[in-house]
């Protein structure tokens, strides 16, 4: 008995022990965990939710969107939630007539709102599975979505007769001018994320910043009625861009480039059209072209900022660029004949030739322009070091930094994906025979149409504006946030500008003699066509060229300027048939529209 | 029994179950704030029954009762026996509840437990335990075969429960302390050995012993150093270990601790537990009913509770200790084993020291069958006070 008694206390002391024990471990729990796990109860009984933020739009320069943003609610069906009740956090099969009752209702109410679907809306309901199943095509119309809401609000108290179903809300991207500018400004995958032009590069801008809405959940992860709203953050929209492009010009080159593309069956045509007062970017288009809308046409098919991105061999082209600059220069001074009798000549071991359109006579500064003669100009430009010097780099300077002020060999640091510097030779590697005379009509030098649109604009008053694409950010209360204006920098004096610019509009007036595509009429514009081998060897050898053309129009007070390129053209044997047309048929459709009036004055003004 | 024999009443062991009784009405009606009060009320008519089954011990007596044990003993028996065919799992998996006319599920390995107290008293109360093996064999195949039946249910944590009563009862009618040593360290020996024998735990039991022996918080931190070592793929690997403990069983017991956690000293506030009303922690009314006591009152709360435990083994030990009939002081031994080692249990797992099993707080959690098995339990003990005090009374 005795024994027996002691055994009991040693028990109760035993366990004691135990919950003493315990006692201590709670208050371990309780007191040194506290904050640790009041944070994660915080964190176990809420959940974020990604609240998408209005993407900005990209406007053209009138403030015509080219790309936008757009509500868009698509309804979805989860089996489970037609065939199923929720009950204590379990899944309670509801009876057949409730589930039939709700198909009908649903269906009908869809139907009211959104018209019929493609496919029976009853059909897509009666799928039990756990699979989410799009009902009706995604509605934008904010008739329809403001219904849809409220037939859907599912928290306590309101149940609507959509409540068992998902609308699934996000912006979408809407292109009002379909395709146009479609190359530049690139495209929007499913998800949101850019996947190229200026969808890309400018998504810091354009993204805005996701919010987030925190809502309270419980154990059977039910959301639960915000009866305390919780803090969130609101979703800060992106901000739209005012971009320099004009939709109807960057409309009317894409077409034409198209167009070309299609009749010489080349690799690929691009354009680009700047206002010569400003630098803007006022098109610039590629073929093939790219549709935002369709994926199928995102991937493949090259370089898809061609203008910027493609490099090409400016050929005759540059020829402008080198007369101005030898006037510039005092290489030569207006008026003055060049000996070009004999064709080809030798600069050292250099060969220059005119091929079998040389002219074989003297020829005057407009007449090298206009014949297009490697050997008038080559004999300009060597005249920088005395015959029988290989040059030292302060003799070739003079050129070297001219190319590099007009920006050739660097970007023009526009919004562009994957833009090319261009290229030609350091200076310490230029040399009198070989440099000197390649240059001078467009040999050893690579550059984009962009670069060469900037350069020929900076003819119409010798000053260089470097190429703007943004002319500024809409504010908060939709005002512009204007983008600073490009600088004029001097390179060459006006009077010799305005003397080459007279020789180009010789030089189509000589062309319209032969291929009456080429020019406006009733306007006199500046033009230059240029027709050089490919650069790649592989294309090189394959006899492939590119062919190109510049422009200033109107000739006698320079609005834009136009660069045309078409890489290996495949029935045109010179610019004069392909790139000169096509630029030609690009300003017959924008000069009313820029409201040039359309006389035959021009010369004669500029002669003045 | 005198009429004034059962009028006495035993404050000691009715206070502190009360005082218990009190928190379980108050918590059940906290958890099923969200549901009605349907169960609450099936709670209080659990409870006004189980004082009706008090009274009605008290009437007939524990001297009857020790007469009725055997055949108590093998009807429960054979009511766990026949469990796999008639019972109802009640969408647990876990075959271990009897559907009744009146809408009741009555869970018979709850009522075992006390048959077994009753049947252990009954056989050791003359014979004691000799110290020889054969005296050990009895009542070792007495808790054997319910133990065996209540684990093939599964029901791993009622089946435990009998453990300590019968260490207890053996210890207190005679046994050596090192043979009851040795057979303490020969279950926790062979426990372990039960996961490892194929068909003895069922796949989710052997899981709560996965996520109660790989605590979270150390992969986690194992799962960063790897991320900073740049070995991705088996960082990889334990974070997705991470998300199935997290999403499985271990995330209850996770759960329980942050809710007893986030209490702090005075705790939420009755109803206002955000984890208890939010039903991120699982069945809270039964299995972690003192998780939820924790969040909502506290340090304060669980104390009280401790305290109230304490109290309540403390007296019917108490009682144990005074009692001069061999039947009642085992009766209340095994009464207070079964109270005790159960909330030990029941406490262990809510906070975070032995692996999740199913298991309610005795006198709290909600639950027909073990508050009434409880408060049956407690009858025995106040009818074995009581007969104690009339017999000092009448001599």
């Amino acid at each position: 008995m005795l024994r027996a008694r002691r055994l009991v206390v040693a028990f109760a002391g035993l366990l004691f022990l135990l919950l003493f024990a315990l006692t201590f471990r709670v208050a371990a729990i309780q007191l040194g965990l506290k904050d640790r796990a009041a944070a994660r109860v915080a964190n176990m009984t809420t959940k974020s939710l990604d609240v998408p933020a209005r993407r900005g739009e990209l406007l053209d320069r009138h403030g015509r969107p080219l790309a936008g943003s757009v509500a868009e609610v698509q309804v979805e069906s989860f089996g489970p939630n037609i065939f199923c009740n929720r009950v204590d956090g379990q899944w309670k099969p509801r009876s057949p007539e409730d589930v039939a009752t709700s198909i009908a209702t649903i269906g009908a109410t869809l139907g009211s709102i959104l018209g019929p679907g493609t496919v029976d809306y009853a059909t897509r309901l009666s799928d039990p599975r756990p699979v989410s199943h799009p009902l009706g095509a995604p509605t934008t119309d904010p008739d329809r979505i403001a219904a849809l809401r409220a037939e859907e609000q599912n928290l306590a108290g309101r149940r609507g007769r959509l409540s068992r179903l998902d609308l699934r809300e996000r912006w979408r991207r809407d292109h009002p001018w379909g395709a146009v500018g479609g190359n530049l400004l690139g495209w929007l995958r499913d998800d949101g994320t850019p996947g190229g032009g200026l969808e890309l590069s400018l998504d810091g801008i354009l993204a805005g910043a996701d919010g987030r809405r925190v809502t309270r959940w419980d154990g059977y992860r039910e959301l639960l009625p915000d009866d305390e709203p919780l803090p969130g953050v609101a979703p800060m929209a992106g901000r739209s861009v005012v971009l320099t492009i004009d939709a109807v010009l960057q409309a009317a080159v894409e077409e034409e480039l198209k167009r070309v593309l299609e009749r010489e069956q080349a690799l690929a045509a691009v354009g680009v059209m700047v206002d010569v007062r400003s630098g803007d970017v006022l098109a610039m288009g590629s073929a093939p072209t790219l549709d935002p809308e369709d994926s199928s046409t995102w991937v493949g098919n090259g370089p898809r900022i061609g203008a910027a991105q493609m490099l090409y061999p400016p050929g005759s082209t540059f020829k402008p660029i080198m007369l101005a600059t030898a006037l510039e220069q005092d290489l030569v001074v207006p008026g003055e004949v060049i000996d070009c009798t004999r064709s080809p000549i030798w600069f050292g071991s250099r060969r220059v030739t005119d091929g079998r359109f040389a002219e074989n006579r003297p020829l005057n500064l407009d007449e090298i322009l206009i014949h297009s003669s490697n050997v008038g100009i080559s004999q300009i430009m060597t005249r920088l070091v005395p015959e029988g010097q290989r040059g030292r780099p302060e003799q070739m300077a003079p050129l070297h930094d001219t190319l590099v002020r007009l920006g050739f060999r660097s970007r023009t640091q526009l919004p562009v994906p994957g833009e090319s510097a261009g290229w030609f030779a350091d200076l310490d590697d230029w040399t009198r025979n070989y440099s000197l005379t390649s240059l001078s009509y467009g040999y050893e030098v690579s550059v984009t149409a962009l670069q060469m649109a900037a350069a020929i604009a900076a003819l119409a008053d010798g000053s260089y504006r470097a190429p703007r694409l943004i002319r500024g950010v809409l504010g908060e209360q939709g005002e512009l946030l204007a983008a600073p204006a490009s600088v004029p920098r001097p390179i060459w004096d006006a009077a010799h500008a305005a003397y080459v610019r007279r020789a180009m509009v010789r030089v189509v007036d000589h062309k319209r003699a032969t291929y009456p595509d080429i020019g406006v009429p009733g306007v006199d514009i500046c033009g230059k066509t240029g027709t050089a081998s490919a650069e790649e060897p592989a294309a090189k050898a394959a006899g492939k060229e590119v062919h190109s053309f510049v422009a200033l129009a109107p000739a006698d007070d320079p609005q834009v300027a136009l660069v045309v390129v078409v890489f290996h053209p495949g029935h045109a044997r010179f610019s004069n048939q392909s790139a000169a047309p096509a630029a030609s048929a690009i300003l017959r459709r924008v000069l009313p529209y820029l409201g040039v009036e359309v006389t035959p004055s021009g010369l004669a003004a500029l002669s003045r | 029994m005198s009429r004034d024999a059962r009028a006495r009443i035993e404050w000691p062991v009715v206070l502190p179950a009360g005082g218990l009784l009190l928190i379980s009405m108050l918590f059940v009606w906290s958890a099923m704030a969200g549901q009605g009060g349907a169960l609450w009320a099936r709670q209080l008519a659990f409870i006004l029954a189980g004082i009706a089954g008090i009274w009605l011990i008290r009437r007939l007596g524990t001297d009857r009762l020790a007469m009725l044990a055997f055949p108590l003993y093998l009807g429960l028996l054979a009511v766990l026996a026949v469990l796999p065919l008639v019972g109802d799992s009640g969408g647990t998996g876990a075959m271990r509840w009897i559907p009744t006319p009146l809408g009741v599920k009555v869970q018979p390995s709850e009522f075992m437990k006390l048959g077994l107290v009753l049947v252990l008293a009954r056989h050791l109360q003359y014979r004691g335990v000799t110290n020889t093996w054969r005296s050990y064999l009895t009542p070792f195949a007495l808790t054997l075969v319910p133990w065996f039946l209540v684990m093939r249910q599964p029901d791993l944590g009622s089946s435990l429960v009998l453990l300590p009563v019968f260490v207890a009862m053996v210890t207190v009618s005679g046994a050596r302390l090192a043979h009851v040593l040795l057979v303490v360290v020969l279950v926790l020996a062979i426990l372990p050995a039960a996961y490892f024998i194929p068909g003895v735990l069922e796949r989710y039991q052997k899981d709560r012993i996965d996520a109660f022996l790989t605590p979270i918080p150390a992969i986690v931190l194992e799962a960063q150093q790897l991320r900073q070592a740049r070995q991705h793929l088996p960082a990889r690997a334990l974070e997705q270990r991470i998300t199935e403990l997290k999403r499985g069983t271990g995330r209850q017991q996770f759960y329980a601790v942050v809710a007893i956690g986030s209490g702090g000293l005075a705790g939420a506030g009755l109803t206002a537990g955000i984890q208890n009303q939010g039903n991120v922690l699982p069945v809270q009314q039964t299995d972690f009913i003192f998780a939820i006591l924790g969040e909502e009152w506290g340090l304060a709360g669980t104390t009280l509770v401790l305290v109230l435990y304490a109290c309540l083994v403390a007296a019917i030990l108490g009682v144990a200790h005074r009692t001069r009939e061999p039947f009642g002081r085992l009766v209340c031994v095994g009464v207070g084993a079964l109270i005790g080692g159960q909330a030990l249990m029941h406490l262990g797992i809510n906070t975070g020291l032995l692996p999740v099993t199913g298991l309610p707080l005795p006198l709290v959690s909600y639950g027909g069958s073990s508050i009434l098995a409880m408060l049956l339990g407690l009858g025995c003990v106040l009818d074995v006070a009581g007969r104690q005090k009339v017999v000092f009374f009448e001599q």
